[in-house]
């Protein structure tokens, strides 16, 4: 089962995204994403399945 | 044919997939690659060929420490390859006349706190790239 991770953006703009949006390991798929969460950018919201997705 | 100028005030610099656009007041892409020698003997002057990719990236930044910005960015990011993405008018499609540079970067040589008394904070990094910088003209 593989896991989508989500992430809120904290701050600033972060993969054109400004505070309070989320954003997917897609988005971020060419970033440091450890990087951006120690930087106090982004943090983690969400773990969902492929399968939660497709009931939703 | 009209002369076609190009403002430098509106760049777009996103590293690590922060855009830190506001806090930059200089961007220079230095592209370039090493010259290898292959000069012979019956030469008559030096011959140079390409050789790989030795591009920088020098960036001028007003230092500040609010998340998402560039100390806490740089800071999270030090000793890390990161990609850096430039583009000459921000808000304005990728194009022929607005092309995108990207490159990896490596985050080194950090002044995070820099200045004389009265100074404002900020700090001149030349990026050395870790890859080519590739220009991109479509979306």
């Amino acid at each position: 089962m593989e896991l989508i991770m989500n992430y809120e953006v904290l701050a600033g703009i972060v993969g054109g995204k400004t505070a309070g949006q989320t954003l997917t390991d897609e988005d971020l798929a060419t970033a440091n994403i450890e990087a951006l969460i120690s930087g106090g950018s982004i943090k983690p919201i969400t773990a969902k399945t492929k399968k939660d997705e497709a009931a939703e | 044919m009209a002369l076609t100028t190009q403002l430098n005030n509106n760049v777009s610099v996103t590293i690590n997939s922060v855009d830190l656009s506001d806090q930059v007041t200089s961007v220079t892409i230095n592209q370039q690659f090493d010259e290898l020698e292959t000069t012979s003997m019956g030469a008559t002057a030096h011959t140079f060929v390409k050789g790989l990719e030795s591009s920088t990236i020098t960036l001028d930044f007003l230092n500040s420490y609010a998340a998402s910005e560039v100390a806490a960015t740089l800071q999270a990011a030090y000793g890390t390859n990161v990609q850096c993405v430039i583009l000459p008018v921000k808000g304005t499609a990728v194009s022929a006349t607005n092309p995108q540079y990207t490159a990896t970067i490596l985050v080194n040589n950090l002044t995070p706190v820099n200045g004389a008394v009265g100074d404002l904070s900020t700090q001149s990094i030349t990026f050395t790239c870790t890859s080519t910088v590739a220009v991109s003209t479509t979306a």
